[in-house]
């Protein structure tokens, strides 16, 4: 039997890694979690995730450039990358786009307050 | 031969925050705006909230950060005559993560202020933390206490929320989606949970004395044996050396009662309440922390549904309501005027 795949969760809310990490483990998923960029890029490279479910602003490194890493990194460009963002789109005094987001390496995004079913499904299928 | 450390993955720290109380009126003095209906006012975020209504009316907690005041109109307050504040004491919130709803860390927490006589001034859980309002002043040896006290992740470090004025600015203009700076029609929310039937104790202790901290350390945990699961706590200091301990659990058979009052009871002083039923409400996503006015639509959609609020505490993302049990139902379409759910 294949072993379960391993995904983090990054945030700096632990409420909300809670909640995801239920979902994900709930969805047969083994969880690993952290709580900042430092930390989280430590467990990429220690644990090698399938999916990294990465929060955008967060302390002492922010999710863009836990991004940029991963994909600039010959070892672990494979991890794919979901990218939760508060953008809004009533939002109109911000140049950001979802658009943006996608060609900053990340190979998925969701909006937040994400829909955790849509976020499960995202997770599926770059699991598959 | 020691206990094993309480394994965690974390402790967050909140500092630079100015916590205001707001204690009732007794005489009727017409109508006047509570502090969170004047934050909403003034678009002040507040971090972290505790709300408990009594005979007399409600008593009110709230922290934010000093600069948010500065620039508000909020520094003409309190309207004399109106209110009974008091006004700007300099605190730090100290949270540790995750708690797992378990009594038997709650109560490892509070003895663990008592045995170093450390005094918290409020405290609140959400889903996965606890966080104490602690006095400024007492930061460090608190970080450095809980850091040895705790089963640590190596690559853990406990940091702080607030981005120094500089780097905000910075993250504000090349990731401009990061900070919220509007107000949501609707709020939203990852859901609305209630959980109802619960039984709701209170103890009432001295926050100063460490026999009392240690006592209720000592109760909650061994309370902890069988009760196991909390679903919310919260502390609220209505006086200087009264604080009063809310702890909502599945109801507790007449024998757990009366260990845990004996137990809790054994220091003189310390005061326990008999347990009501009571439902809760609990919604995570609604930025808390960062958008303003977000308590004060919660209220205001109950208000309007004629519902009584007995307890709120709000901290990080979440906000956390107790009502009087049968009203939790009638909460949900009540809220959901104001909050959008997935």
């Amino acid at each position: 039997m294949s072993e379960k795949k391993l995904i983090l969760v990054v945030d700096d809310d632990p409420d909300l890694v809670e909640a995801v990490s239920m979902k994900v483990e709930a969805k047969g998923y083994r969880v690993a979690k952290a709580y900042d960029g430092v930390e989280a890029m430590d467990k990429i490279k220690e644990e090698k995730p399938a999916v990294v479910i990465l929060d955008v602003m967060m302390p002492r490194k922010n999710g863009w450039e836990v991004c940029e890493e991963i994909k600039n990194n010959n070892e672990l460009k494979s991890i794919a990358v979901v990218l939760l963002t508060a953008v809004a789109d009533s939002v109109k005094t911000t140049s950001y786009t979802h658009h943006d987001g996608k060609t900053t390496l990340a190979d998925d995004y969701v909006p937040k307050p994400i829909d955790l079913d849509e976020l499960m499904e995202i997770v599926g299928d770059h699991c598959s | 031969m020691g206990f094993p450390q309480i394994r965690i993955n974390g402790i967050r720290l909140n500092s630079g925050l100015i916590q205001d109380l707001e204690f009732p009126v007794v005489e009727k003095t017409g109508k006047c705006l509570t502090l969170y209906q004047d934050f909403a006012k003034a678009r002040i975020n507040i971090c972290c909230l505790g709300l408990l209504t009594d005979t007399l009316g409600s008593y009110l907690f709230c922290c934010h950060d000093i600069e948010s005041v500065r620039k508000s109109d909020l520094k003409g307050l309190p309207s004399p005559g109106t209110r009974n504040l008091d006004l700007s004491s300099n605190v730090s919130i100290v949270s540790v993560y995750p708690h797992h709803c378990r009594l038997n860390t709650l109560g490892f927490l509070i003895g663990l202020f008592g045995k170093n006589q450390i005094a918290f001034q409020q405290m609140v859980s959400s889903n996965a933390m606890i966080s104490f309002v602690i006095n400024e002043v007492d930061q460090e040896r608190v970080l450095a206490l809980l850091a040895l006290a705790f089963d640590l992740p190596s690559t853990h470090t406990p940091f702080q929320q607030n981005f120094a004025g500089e780097t905000a600015a910075f993250v504000k203009k090349r990731y401009p989606e990061t900070s919220a700076t509007y107000v949501e029609k609707k709020i939203k929310t990852y859901g609305i949970q209630m959980d109802s039937n619960l039984s709701m104790f209170e103890i009432c202790f001295n926050p100063n004395l460490a026999d009392h901290l240690q006592s209720c350390g000592d109760g909650l945990g061994a309370l902890g044996e069988v009760v196991k699961k909390f679903y919310f706590t919260t502390a609220m200091t209505k006086q200087k050396d009264a604080c009063h301990l809310f702890c909502l659990t599945d109801p507790l058979t007449s024998r757990d009662r009366q260990d845990f009052f004996s137990k809790v009871q054994a220091v003189r002083g310390i005061d326990f309440c008999e347990p009501v039923l009571v439902d809760l409400i609990g919604f995570h996503g609604p930025h808390f922390g960062d958008r303003f006015g977000v308590f004060n639509t919660a209220m205001d959609c109950l208000k309007k549904a004629s519902l009584e609020v007995l307890l709120a505490g709000c901290t990080g993302a979440s906000i956390c309501m107790v009502l009087p049990v049968g009203q939790g139902q009638k909460a949900i379409p009540a809220l959901s005027k104001g909050f959008e759910t997935p």
